[in-house]
């Protein structure tokens, strides 16, 4: 039996990361089931949960637990595989496995975590919007929790521009959470790549969802934050990205709305780098930006193209601005939607895209 | 002595002919009623007593049967109070008034309620019950005096009202005489004084004033979504206002069914105004399908041919919602009651509202929203598929500002949009002259292959808007519909693009709203 064999044995218990490492020293480099039966070092570490492991510890144990991850179509790395993404090595308790369905490579990109609060303002639902969609579109990954708000805003729009994402799981694969994302989830597994640390069948308890977040800060290039307010669960990720060096961006916003006010403390104490646009995350990433192909617009689409470059507007506001009639407004505006050059939001207002 | 006179009974919205047969006989003296009767007509001994001596008529001391035909009909009400007491009268032995004959009270069918001083009392459902009656071949009627308006609209009978016993039996016997009910003819009113509303004080809110202008042409259900006082409500009262005329017949149908639920207005004796329902959102189940004890019409056959107007519909109770299913579809309503199965019509327009997020203020830009999103999803889904699914029209109604309600600008008056709403209205009318549907929202699936044909272009954008705003199947062929109503709207016969770029717009709910 090699390393790797032992971690997907260890994989099935649930144990922590901790626990793994000193189990780990006490093996030494001589990984067979017998040694670790008898190994009175481990009884210790393991305390009451020893009796139950030792009982597993054969083969035919190892190849149920084989075929029920097969089954599942769940597949294991180990830190021991060249796989498994470097980055992640370098953190301080870090997993020594993962489970995941979809792409393993995109690990070795440059991934870029985008998180922030589950109930964005529209302002944050814009900037998540455009920040997420600009960076995939420039190569970069999309990394986040697949909670609500900010979180499955980025992976939406990664997956809508074509580009590529990956969701971070607290709890294992068979229980989403929240439920209402499983097929956003379903559809990660498809196109990207959903990871956990989590044999399937864990339901996500309240402590895994801090542990998760040193994951998603753990495997990436670099940490923007769209809209948070001032306690959240992204200043928990922040500490794990201060940490372990990868750099902040927090996009600022207005400082009379509480949602933004943990973006703007980030920026003010300048634990974070202001974000003002993409292309500076994007150029610091070592990517480079993509051109959008240019669309044909007539007269009337660029009137209202004018009058929402200072700001989103309702379409009352536009028909004032424009003095277009509502039949025709009406038309235009879906039309100009479907191109894909402008976005209608949560309260009836329309954005640039 | 025996008589038989006749008199009429209401089963839902429909008039049935009751044979009213009283017996005097010796015995002791003794009062019964036979015949499936109800408490309000077994109490009817009582009134029939009072009303005969406090009219200073003779009430003979003996044995006297009452029996109701067709016996195995439940009969309920006190409408046939008038018809028991001159019955008795008839029947009596020492009847000495000349003329007052069974067969002299025969030519009538007479409906009434009596009070003890013998004053004749207005009924319940006396529109429905001439309606029917006519159609039996009965032309001559004696009807309370305060039900005489509603009488007035029905043409071909003769309605002879009277205040009190006295006066209906003396006219019976001869001895008297009572002028019959005028025939008037049907004016219909567009607005209702009460609610004297109009679109020109509706201030901005054009999107969602076009929407209900669609909404009226094409008789499509419309849900609008806004924070609270946006004006949701204001909107949904104009809404009756750009609707076409009532017809008579519709009107009639309308009045039948206010009429047998006690709610017609005795000074009008007609609903000439499309009606307004607006049932609060503690209502029950019965009170919305109608039921109970006698198989009353809810609020949704009040609507009918009209508006029926849920406000906060997330707030509804899930039950009250998915009865809605069955009316929306069908255009009525079957009730069941262990006495009786009655099917009530219930062709309305739906207009609901509701707020964004159970706070109100999701999406708006000055106000923030203190809901989880989990909190709005559940809100959201309170409102199921398939209710969804009948309701053609989505629209935001965004918050109104100060400077949008001191504007000097001229709003559109609903008379002007009426008018473009009766000649779309016309143009389905013609469509659809050989079907049993007129509306562009009641079209079959294969009427909607047949009239709402897409070009090439139109296919194309359709195809775009569903990958990229991410419809789900059932906007399909609502925004056919819609299209096709907006088509009707600028006199185009195709859809064009613009008309189905117009009509996905109304259709928010469908897209990821989260």
């Amino acid at each position: 039996m090699n390393k790797t064999d032992f971690l997907k044995f260890l994989s099935a218990f649930e144990i922590s990361t901790a626990k793994i490492e000193r189990i780990l020293q006490e093996m030494g480099d001589t990984y067979t089931f017998e040694r670790f039966v008898n190994s009175e070092a481990i009884e210790k570490i393991l305390d009451n949960d020893f009796s139950k492991i030792a009982k597993r510890a054969n083969d035919k144990f190892m190849e149920d637990y084989s075929n029920y991850l097969l089954n599942k179509n769940v597949k294991l790395v180990t830190c021991e595989n060249e796989n498994f993404p470097k980055k992640l090595l370098q953190i301080e308790n870090h997993p020594f496995y993962l489970f995941y369905l979809g792409d393993l490579n995109l690990l070795n990109q440059k991934c870029v975590a985008i998180v922030g609060t589950r109930s964005p303002s529209s302002y944050g639902i814009t900037v998540t919007e455009r920040f997420s969609g600009e960076i995939a579109e420039a190569g970069g990954v999309i990394v986040s929790g697949l909670a609500y708000g900010v979180d499955s805003i980025a992976h939406r729009k990664a997956l809508a521009v074509g580009g590529k994402t990956i969701a971070v799981l607290a709890g294992g694969f068979d229980h989403i959470y929240p439920q209402e994302h499983f097929s956003l989830f379903k559809e990660i597994a498809q196109k990207g790549l959903v990871i956990s640390e989590h044999r399937p069948d864990v339901i996500a308890l309240k402590y895994h969802f801090p542990q998760r977040n040193r994951i998603v800060a753990g495997i990436s290039d670099a940490l923007l934050i769209t809209e948070a307010g001032k306690k959240s669960g992204t200043t928990i990720t922040k500490d794990f990205a201060l940490d372990y060096g990868v750099p902040i961006y927090a996009v600022p916003g207005n400082i009379n709305s509480v949602k933004s006010e943990g973006t703007n403390s980030l920026i003010a104490t300048m634990q974070g780098i202001c974000a003002l646009n993409t292309s500076d995350i994007i150029n610091d990433l070592g990517l480079s930006v993509k051109k959008r192909a240019s669309v044909q617009l007539s007269l009337q689409e660029h009137e209202i193209l004018k009058a929402l470059k200072n700001g989103d507007l309702t379409i009352d506001q536009i028909c004032d601005k424009t003095k277009l009639n509502i039949n025709s407004l009406n038309s235009l505006l879906t039309t100009l939607e479907i191109k894909g050059i402008i976005k209608r939001l949560p309260g009836g207002f329309y954005s640039l895209d | 002595m025996l008589s038989k006179i006749y008199s009429y009974g209401l089963l839902g919205i429909d008039g049935f002919i009751v044979d009213v047969e009283v017996d005097i006989s010796n015995g002791l003296p003794h009062f019964e009623v036979v015949g499936l009767a109800d408490t309000a007509v077994k109490e009817s001994k009582e009134r029939v007593r009072a009303a005969i001596k406090n009219s200073a008529f003779d009430y003979p001391i003996k044995k006297i049967t009452v029996n109701l035909a067709p016996a195995d009909v439940k009969k309920v009400g006190p409408l046939y109070d008038l018809a028991i007491a001159v019955a008795i009268m008839t029947a009596n032995p020492n009847n000495d008034i000349k003329g007052l004959t069974p067969k002299a009270a025969r030519e009538f069918v007479i409906v009434g309620e009596l009070s003890l001083t013998g004053k004749v009392n207005k009924i319940k459902g006396l529109l429905p019950i001439l309606i029917s009656a006519q159609k039996a071949g009965f032309k001559k009627f004696i009807i309370p005096h305060e039900n005489s308006k509603e009488a007035s609209y029905i043409a071909n009978v003769q309605c002879f009202p009277v205040k009190t016993l006295e006066e209906a039996v003396m006219f019976i016997s001869g001895n008297a005489e009572v002028p019959q009910v005028p025939v008037e003819k049907f004016i219909s009113e567009v607005v209702d004084e009460k609610n004297a509303l109009d679109f020109k004080y509706v201030k901005g809110q054009q999107r969602a004033k076009r929407a209900l202008e669609i909404a009226a042409a094409g008789g499509h259900n419309v849900l609008m979504i806004g924070p609270p006082g946006s004006g949701k409500s204001m909107l949904a009262k104009c809404f009756p206002t750009i609707l076409p005329n009532m017809t008579f017949e519709e009107a009639l149908e309308v009045t039948k069914i206010h009429s047998v639920a006690g709610e017609l207005d005795n000074k009008k004796g007609i609903v000439s105004t499309r009606p307004f329902r607006s049932p609060h959102h503690t209502a029950t189940v019965v009170s919305l399908t109608g039921g109970g004890l006698h198989a009353k019409p809810g609020e949704i056959s009040l609507a009918h041919n009209g508006v029926l107007y849920l406000d906060e519909m997330p707030e509804y109770p899930r039950a009250c919602l998915e009865i809605l299913r069955q009316p929306l579809e069908d255009g009525k309503i079957t009730v069941a009651r262990n006495a009786q199965t009655v099917t009530y019509p219930a062709n309305f327009t739906l207009i609901a509202s509701m707020n964004p997020c159970p706070c109100g203020n999701y999406g708006s830009k000055d106000r923030e929203c203190k809901c989880s999103p989990s909190m709005i999803h559940k809100y959201l889904s309170r409102i199921s598929g398939p209710i969804l699914d009948r309701i053609d029209i989505h629209v935001e109604v965004d918050n109104v500002t100060f400077d949008d309600l001191r504007t000097s600008i001229q709003e559109e008056s609903s008379l002007e949009i009426k008018k473009r709403v009766d000649n779309a209205r016309k143009i389905q009318l013609d469509r659809f002259k050989n079907s049993k549907n007129y509306s562009n929202a009641k079209m079959s699936v294969p009427a909607t292959k047949k009239y709402c044909v897409l070009d090439e272009e139109c296919e194309q954008l359709l195809k775009n808007a569903f990958s990229r705003l991410k419809l789900t199947a059932r906007a399909h062929d609502r925004i056919l519909k819609v299209a096709r109503t907006i088509a009707d709207l600028e006199n185009e016969e195709n859809i064009l693009p613009q008309h189905i770029a117009e009509a996905i717009a109304y259709r928010s709910l469908d897209r990821k709203y989260l």
